[in-house]
């Protein structure tokens, strides 16, 4: 249905214009062809009487010979100028005929009968050929004298004769042109439209075979291409993050579950075999005082374990802003590695939740690489605003330090090690930078800078 | 007689806690304490103790495994399982490398010690908790199943689907799953797992078939 009404606004758009310029040239045409048609008529019905009235005074003489006007333009006298080709003869009272030109007689033997008398008509010769003629009775002689126009030879009927021919070429040019537009730019368009819209995006490519279109459409159908590989390239990469946040939240619950499961577990399991053993019938009270004594020691280690894995994973102190937070943070890994940390933090900052948490991590993250993998004993944390307004961590640590170059994060990262990746791809999310310079033998700093015009 | 025990747990109150149980115990004797898998196998080597204690998740070697090498090597050391875990599946892994029994670390000390003494005389110990928690005194014996629902047991046992098991005793598919209803049924098991190690837990099938 759609497709049919296309070729039809497209046939009528493409036919209409040319059609109705055919029709007014035709009618201009069909008029201005009954008006030489009249004039003609006029012409020789005045010039035949003319003739016929002038032999009768003798004027012209007769019978004789008469050459054809229009053959002889230069030998007859009075008629000589006519511009209009003339053919003339003398006729007896039948109609016979006595004298004129050549052609003339020809027209007389084969229609004389048909040659009107008086006013003018339009004859056809057999042999085609178009004459307007007339005769008019000589008065007072017994002859007639017959004029006619042969119409092969009026210059400007031609473009009559040629009008059916030009609406013919035009219309086989409007039709080859109408197959041209179908087959390259609205046949091509239409087949684009069915597969870009039944196309599976991200998933499928778009077929690059076009064979017949113009460069524009095949300009718009490359374009396209492109986009659909784009399409898809997208997809990978979506998928490709997917299973890297699948994977990651895997690994963190084989964590949780294995932190779980040597902690608290194993601390319970204990717990309860004390509570076993203190239970015993052939215990001494100072057994069973001894057992609780131990229970209770078991116990409080499983609080204190736990509260560490609640530290770990979401920190309640978080909420009481960056400034509290990693002072409560840095004590705690102060206390728990057995370094000195100094903190220095702005307390006007004032920043976003997502911005302290991200700080947070990068902090708790480099300050525990510090002491496992350069065996740091001091740890400078400072963070301020610059006097652009940007906003700059710094970590600097009196560790081992290590070369950076021997080591990219991409490959740590396959290794397995997320450490320095995790930070970066935090301070990323929040708009930052992160970088990390060691030297072997000389600590490591870590800086991370929030540009003023990030998120707050 | 006295049993020569090695202990092998990486968590330290834990290990404590077994410790102590089994120095109430006139007739063990601890010969070895270890904290990681691959200490314990050179111990079990070096000392070829009558039981072996084993935590089946230790760091760099694992009860199992260790479990696995002492059959393998042909050692005269009996394994048994001491977990945190009640996976049926860890269980039934430990059978198939070959450990005679498999107690949790919460049991008391008398279970323990009951556990150590039959798998020292050559039996089977599976922990209550593990297969099923009824446990109606120590002879308990279920409903008896025929010859041919034992049959179908052991193919389960091996790891044969119902198709297959099926296609080898020459009985249709349904038949078989008749057979397995009526043996979940009369072992109070509630799937094949559990129906295996309560059969070998009443006497129903032997260990030996079991691994055959």
């Amino acid at each position: 249905m759609k497709k049919n009404g296309t070729l039809f606004y497209v046939t009528l758009s493409i036919f209409l214009p040319p059609i109705g310029i055919f029709m007014l040239a035709a009618a201009e045409l069909f008029y201005s062809h009954r008006n030489i048609e009249a004039l003609a008529e006029l012409y020789i019905e005045n010039f035949t009487e003319s003739i016929a009235g002038r032999m009768e005074y003798g004027r012209i003489p007769f019978p004789g010979e008469f050459p054809s006007l229009s053959e002889d333009p230069g030998g007859g006298r009075e008629p000589v100028s006519f511009r209009i080709p003339v053919l003339f003869a003398l006729l007896d009272k039948e109609g016979k005929f006595v004298s004129g030109s050549e052609r003339m007689r020809e027209l007389v033997r084969e229609s004389g009968g048909k040659i009107p008398t008086g006013i003018a008509g339009y004859i056809r010769a057999p042999d085609g050929e178009k004459f307007t003629a007339v005769k008019f009775p000589v008065p007072g002689k017994d002859f007639q004298a017959a004029g006619a126009i042969p119409w092969k030879d009026v210059p400007r009927a031609a473009p009559v004769r040629l009008w059916s021919v030009l609406a013919a070429s035009m219309a086989l040019w409007s039709s080859l042109f109408l197959i041209f537009i179908w087959r390259n730019v609205i046949n091509p368009i239409h087949w684009l439209e069915q597969r870009v819209s039944s196309l599976k995006w991200g998933f499928e490519p778009l077929d690059d075979s076009l064979k017949h279109a113009t460069p524009r459409v095949k300009k718009m159908h490359g374009t396209l291409v492109r986009v659909s590989q784009l399409a898809i390239r997208t997809t990978k990469t979506n998928r490709a993050c997917m299973n890297d946040l699948v994977n990651v939240q895997e690994d963190e619950r084989t964590k949780i579950s294995r932190d779980i499961h040597d902690g608290p577990l194993q601390d319970v399991t204990a717990l309860i075999q004390r509570i076993h053993l203190a239970r015993r019938p052939d215990n001494t009270p100072e057994d069973t005082r001894l057992e609780l004594d131990l229970a209770e020691k078991i116990a409080m280690t499983t609080v204190k374990e736990m509260r560490a894995l609640c530290d770990f994973l979401n920190p309640p102190w978080l909420e009481l802003g960056l400034s509290q937070a990693l002072t409560e943070l840095t004590e705690r890994q102060a206390l728990q590695y057995g370094v000195k940390i100094f903190l220095g933090v702005d307390e006007s900052l004032n920043l976003s939740d997502s911005v302290t948490l991200a700080f947070f991590r990068v902090v708790q993250e480099a300050v525990t690489n510090s002491v496992r993998h350069g065996e740091a004993s001091n740890i400078w944390i400072d963070i301020k605003r610059s006097d652009d307004g940007d906003v700059e961590l710094t970590i600097q640590d009196d560790g081992h330090g290590f070369d950076i170059t021997e080591s990219d994060t991409a490959d740590l990262r396959a290794e397995g090690h997320r450490g320095l990746s995790n930070m970066e791809e935090r301070m990323t999310l929040i708009g930052g930078q992160l970088k990390v310079i060691s030297y072997r033998g000389e600590g490591t700093c870590v800086r991370g800078l929030l540009p003023a015009s990030g998120p707050r | 007689m006295s049993v020569n025990l090695i202990l092998a747990d990486d968590h330290p109150l834990t290990r404590a806690g077994l410790m102590a149980y089994l120095a109430k115990e006139q007739d063990f004797n601890v010969v070895g304490e270890y904290s990681d898998g691959e200490t314990a196998l050179a111990g079990i080597r070096e000392l070829k103790p009558h039981v072996a204690l084993l935590d089946i998740r230790m760091p760099r070697l694992d009860g199992v495994s260790i479990t696995r090498k002492i059959k393998e090597e042909g050692l005269p050391v009996i394994a048994l399982m001491l977990t945190s875990y009640d996976a049926q599946q860890y269980v039934l892994s430990s059978l198939r490398a070959g450990a005679r029994g498999y107690v949790l670390k919460s049991s008391s000390a008398d279970t323990l010690a009951r556990a150590i003494r039959i798998v020292a005389r050559g039996g089977l110990y599976l922990d209550s908790e593990v297969a099923n928690t009824v446990e109606e005194g120590e002879n308990m014996s279920p409903e008896p199943i025929s010859a041919r629902e034992r049959e179908v047991l052991l193919l389960a046992a091996k790891g044969l689907s119902g198709k297959e098991i099926a296609s080898q005793l020459f009985i249709s598919e349904r038949t078989v799953q008749t057979h397995l209803a009526s043996i979940y049924d009369k072992l109070g098991a509630r799937n094949k797992t559990e129906s295996m190690l309560l059969a070998l837990k009443y006497g129903v099938v032997m260990l030996e078939e079991l691994l055959d």
